[in-house]
């Protein structure tokens, strides 16, 4: 019950203080790795004002020197570890966009500090990964999200509402097809 | 296959309301070899559920980027052609249909963008069903059934899942 008033008191602050632009409003975003090309779709986001990428955590500094003179940051605030990132920076959520065999590190380092995960599709790399980050989540009380690209299409939820509202009677059978010509082809960074 | 697969594999188990599909068969393919050298590059994932089965086309071979979704009912299909093109079609008769196309505009945030989501999940505007797109509880079943597609494309043989 107290956790429950808690958690009103905590929804009506955001309520009333939602909008203003403070920068105290601003939810405090780590980003892990940096080697997946969607990490464009972050330093684009950012630009909206909403939160703030206050650490990145990546060895190579080539890479990172390169991506900081795109989206224009400081390499002050590039990291070798999540350690040296979490010692110095007060981090609310990470996003991980580093290797899927990585994934399950970022849980381990963020989960027992409170830190919520959200993850590069998909989740893990296999079930063994997979539950041991489940039960750290758990225990932690974190939120773990896995970020699809087709999360975010109007297409796929109105198809969905349109299942859900009968429209074309129940499901018999689904085709979902996607990819491209390849990274080589496409000339996709090495990193990747 | 983990690459691309997955898409098709959170969509069903958003889809189905978190039902684990009872069966997965896969194969996987490099067709090319001199561009990736170290892994297949051409993955085909067949789900059985029940009363529907799902095909999950996994691919670099394309020669033109796609993410795409069609669900066909009892009655008609509904084509999530790409981010914005819908279509709808209703049967008639043997071959023939009535079909609505529609141009979506994006969705309202915080349900447009990844990072903006996350943020007003962890200051609780908003809440998370299991079998969400993003959730946990929805991507504990998409890795089993990579892990399930895996395990069949190696062995030539369909798993069955408890």
């Amino acid at each position: 019950m107290r956790r429950t008033v808690g958690r009103f008191l905590s929804a009506l602050l955001v309520a009333l203080s939602f909008g203003s632009a403070h920068a105290s409003d601003k939810l405090k975003i780590g980003v892990v790795g940096l080697t997946h090309t969607h990490v464009h779709w972050i330093f684009e986001s950012e630009k909206q004002g909403q939160f703030e990428i206050v650490g990145i955590v990546e060895q190579n500094k080539d890479l990172a020197q390169r991506y900081a003179t795109q989206h224009n940051y400081s390499m002050d605030k590039v990291y070798d570890s999540m350690d040296a990132m979490f010692a110095e920076q007060d981090v609310q959520a990470v996003a991980a966009f580093g290797t899927i065999y990585e994934h399950l590190e970022v849980v381990q380092k963020a989960a027992p500090r409170g830190v919520h995960v959200m993850v590069e599709k998909p989740l893990a790399i296999n079930m063994e990964h997979a539950s041991e980050m489940e039960a750290l989540a758990t225990k932690h009380n974190i939120h773990l999200l896995t970020n699809y690209e087709t999360t975010w299409y109007p297409t796929n939820h109105k198809a969905y509402e349109a299942i859900k509202n009968d429209e074309v009677g129940d499901i018999r059978k689904v085709i979902v097809r996607d990819g491209h010509k390849g990274p080589a082809k496409l000339g996709i960074n090495s990193e990747f | 296959m983990v690459d691309f697969g997955c898409y098709g594999a959170n969509l069903m188990t958003w889809l189905m309301e978190g039902k684990k599909p009872q069966s997965v068969t896969a194969i996987t393919q490099q067709l090319q070899a001199e561009n990736n050298p170290q892994v297949d590059d051409e993955s085909i994932i067949i789900l059985g559920y029940e009363n529907a089965n799902a095909i999950v086309q996994g691919s670099w071979n394309w020669p033109i980027g796609r993410k795409d979704m069609e669900i066909y009912g009892e009655t008609g299909a509904v084509y999530a052609d790409n981010r914005y093109n819908y279509r709808m079609r209703i049967a008639k008769g043997y071959d023939d249909f009535e079909e609505t196309t529609l141009t979506l505009p994006e969705r309202a945030a915080p349900y447009n963008d990844p990072f903006h989501y996350f943020k007003a999940l962890i200051n609780e505007e908003i809440s998370i069903s299991p079998y969400d797109l993003s959730a946990l509880e929805n991507n504990m079943v998409v890795v089993e059934i990579l892990d399930a597609a895996r395990e069949s494309a190696k062995t030539g043989k369909t798993v069955y899942l408890k």
